[in-house]
């Protein structure tokens, strides 16, 4: 009887958690009273609670299954995924931060139009935005899927049906400013599912005497087919992509308009830079036990859900089965709230490139904003999670990286070159990895399509310079107006 | 009292008890200083939604920044600023990707000290898995001590009326 009971705690909690996101939207309900805490939850967030809120959005079906199952899979190639994601917002507090939160943009799309007064760029960078957005939902919907199918004989589809279930009304009905309190409590509760069977599984072996200890020796080979210069490129390539695809996530640079100002915005960034090792550490930790307890050669589907199956390959009984409770959990809050983050940035472009701005045009963007991934989803075949979403990071990286960073800091930049800019390293990326998807592992130049991050993000900084340099159109006449907007910092008014 | 008329019925309620604050301090200050505003306070004022993005004027314009209209004084001292707050962000982030290339290398070449252990753990594991953090928390914490040290010397240096905001109100 016992075994029965628990052997359902995985879908309990996921039901507890899935029914906590709700209530607390609902409760969020009272506090969006106008349309400023709609969009942005009217700057009232502190920045401990937006620093949370930011890593709890940011922390996907990747970071918290991904990690492992590529450390599982390939050994130390997955420890570079946690030291890519959080040096990206080591490039994000130095290059994005404040400039973007003086600017008073809301999103990228805004600020672009800020910065070049030109409703053609605007427009293709609300495109970019919201292709990116169901890109980076797509990894998520299947992340739940195989959850689901991982922890119970629940069929795999219910999974992203039940993300989308519980996403669509938080957003709905409370905007951002419900999602920022939702966000903020998903990362401890993340933290938590993963924290606590650490513990216990350090513990229990830390009590063991070394006969009972799996054999160690064994994972520490540095993974298959990744030693030397390819294996070298791989890094290179990933880190590169990570550290400045975050410069063109919309969802997470939108998230900086909560603070006050430019200096705030920095202080939350660093904040950041600390609570994100924090939660990593955890995912590395579990990896590296669950490859040492696992089968050899585990790759693919089997190992994204290592950490799924790891407290029961330890623990038998009860306890297992609430510890994999837990940790069913903590994943599904990791879907929820990236999918929602994102449902909330795809909705407010939407709604105001398409339907100027109204709270209306929200509500449909919010329905688009899901109704594609799923389709999408239901069609591919799963990728491996941390992998799909590094591929998202590519083309950001390629697309939207160059014109946020140039536009920032460089006063040459024209309209044609940043449209010439985005267009190429869209195409490149996207051409790249659909080829580097359908090729073989060993074909001749597979691994350049596969990472092209090296080349096509350079690529396209290039082409915008030189464009922006020698092509037709000068800088736009309020350059150096708004480049003082973005970069003076706003002097104390003396109270009266 | 002043209440926000929303554009369409769909809507939240209205924002007039999220800034008390705001329309208090408001009033105080229009009675200081005189005529009478009472017709004023009963014209309904319907608030523009944000969901229109700002233009570069609008923001320009902002009234708690002033307006900016830069001299070519004020533009030179702005890039000089723009230029050392990217010379510091070009620090932190090119040395952290070469201090990340130089251990993926060496990592390949000098496959003895890549498997060296530390309390059993090989360096190459220790190093991407734990000990990048703290090096990326130390270059964040710098670059945030430096750009303010920056800021804080240009807006000493500023003469009145060039920056936003440092008219008296």
């Amino acid at each position: 009887m016992t075994t029965d009971i628990s052997a359902h705690a995985p879908l309990v909690v996921v039901g507890i958690v899935c029914v906590v996101t709700w209530m607390i939207s609902a409760h969020g309900l009272s506090f969006s009273r106008s349309t400023s805490d709609f969009y942005v939850a009217s700057r009232r967030v502190s920045p401990w609670l937006n620093a949370s809120a930011i890593a709890g959005e940011y922390l996907s079906a990747a970071s918290f299954l991904g990690v492992a199952g590529l450390i599982v899979a390939n050994g130390t190639h997955g420890l570079w995924f946690p030291v890519g994601y959080t040096a990206g917002f080591l490039t994000l507090l130095v290059f994005v931060a404040a400039p973007l939160r003086r600017s008073g943009a809301y999103t990228i799309p805004d600020f672009v139009h800020l910065r070049f007064r030109s409703e053609q760029l605007r427009r293709l960078t609300a495109m970019i935005v919201v292709l990116t957005g169901w890109l980076y939902i797509v990894p998520q919907l299947h992340g739940a899927s195989l959850a689901m199918s991982a922890v119970s004989q629940i069929p795999g589809w219910v999974g992203p049906v039940l993300v989308v279930a519980v996403v669509l009304p938080t957003v709905l009905s409370g905007g951002m400013r419900s999602v920022t309190i939702a966000q903020a409590v998903q990362y401890w509760l993340k933290f938590t599912a993963l924290l606590v069977p650490t513990i216990f599984i350090v513990l229990h072996f830390g009590a063991l005497d070394s006969v009972d200890l799996p054999d160690f020796s064994a994972v520490w080979s540095a993974g298959v087919g990744l030693d030397g210069g390819p294996g070298l490129y791989r890094t290179v390539s990933l880190v590169f992509a990570l550290m400045l695809g975050t410069l063109g996530l919309s969802h997470v640079l939108v998230r900086f308009y909560t603070n006050p100002d430019g200096t705030t915005a920095r202080r939350t960034t660093l904040r950041l830079l600390g609570l994100l090792p924090l939660f990593y550490i955890l995912p590395v930790i579990l990896g590296v036990i669950a490859r040492a307890v696992s089968p050899d050669g585990v790759t693919g589907r089997a190992s994204d859900i290592a950490i799924l199956d790891l407290p029961s390959t330890i623990f038998s009984g009860v306890l297992g089965d609430l510890l994999t409770a837990l940790v069913a959990g903590g994943a599904f809050a990791a879907f929820l709230s990236t999918a929602s983050g994102l449902v909330v940035s795809i909705s407010g472009v939407v709604s105001q490139e398409f339907f100027r701005g109204t709270v209306g045009g929200f509500r449909i963007g919010a329905l688009i904003a899901v109704a594609v991934p799923l389709l999408i989803g239901t069609v591919t075949s799963e990728l491996a999670l941390a992998g799909a979403v590094a591929m998202v990071f590519t083309f950001t990286a390629s697309s939207l990286a160059p014109v946020v960073l140039l536009g920032i800091w460089w006063r040459g930049i024209t309209v044609v070159g940043a449209m010439t800019g985005m267009i190429c390293g869209a195409l490149l990326s996207l051409a790249a990895l659909v080829l580097g998807l359908g090729m073989d592992d060993a074909a001749p130049g597979a691994l350049l399509l596969t990472y092209p991050a090296v080349w096509c993000i350079p690529a396209a900084f290039l082409i915008t310079v030189l464009v922006s340099r020698w092509g037709p159109g000068t800088p736009p006449k309020s350059t150096d107006a708004v480049l003082a907007l973005l970069h003076i910092p706003p002097v104390r008014r003396k109270t009266s | 009292m002043m209440r926000d008329e929303p554009d369409e019925p769909s809507t939240e309620e209205p924002s007039s008890a999220a800034e008390p604050s705001t329309a208090s301090e408001h009033s105080t200050a229009t009675e200081r200083s005189a005529p009478d505003f009472s017709a004023l306070r009963r014209r309904r004022v319907p608030v523009r939604r944000p969901g229109v993005a700002p233009s570069a004027e609008e923001v320009l314009l902002s009234p708690s920044r002033g307006h900016i209209t830069p001299s070519s004084e004020a533009t030179s001292r702005v890039r000089g600023l723009m230029r050392a707050q990217l010379r510091a962000a070009l620090i932190v982030s090119i040395g952290f990707f070469a201090v990340m290339l130089a251990v993926g290398a060496g990592g390949v070449l000098f496959r003895d000290l890549a498997t060296a252990t530390l309390a059993g753990i090989p360096w190459e594991w220790l190093l991407p898995g734990a000990g990048f953090f703290p090096l990326l928390l130390v270059a964040g914490w710098w670059y945030v001590r430096t750009a303010e040290r920056l800021e804080r010397r240009f807006t000493a240096s500023a003469e009145p009326g060039e920056v936003a905001g440092s008219n008296d109100d």
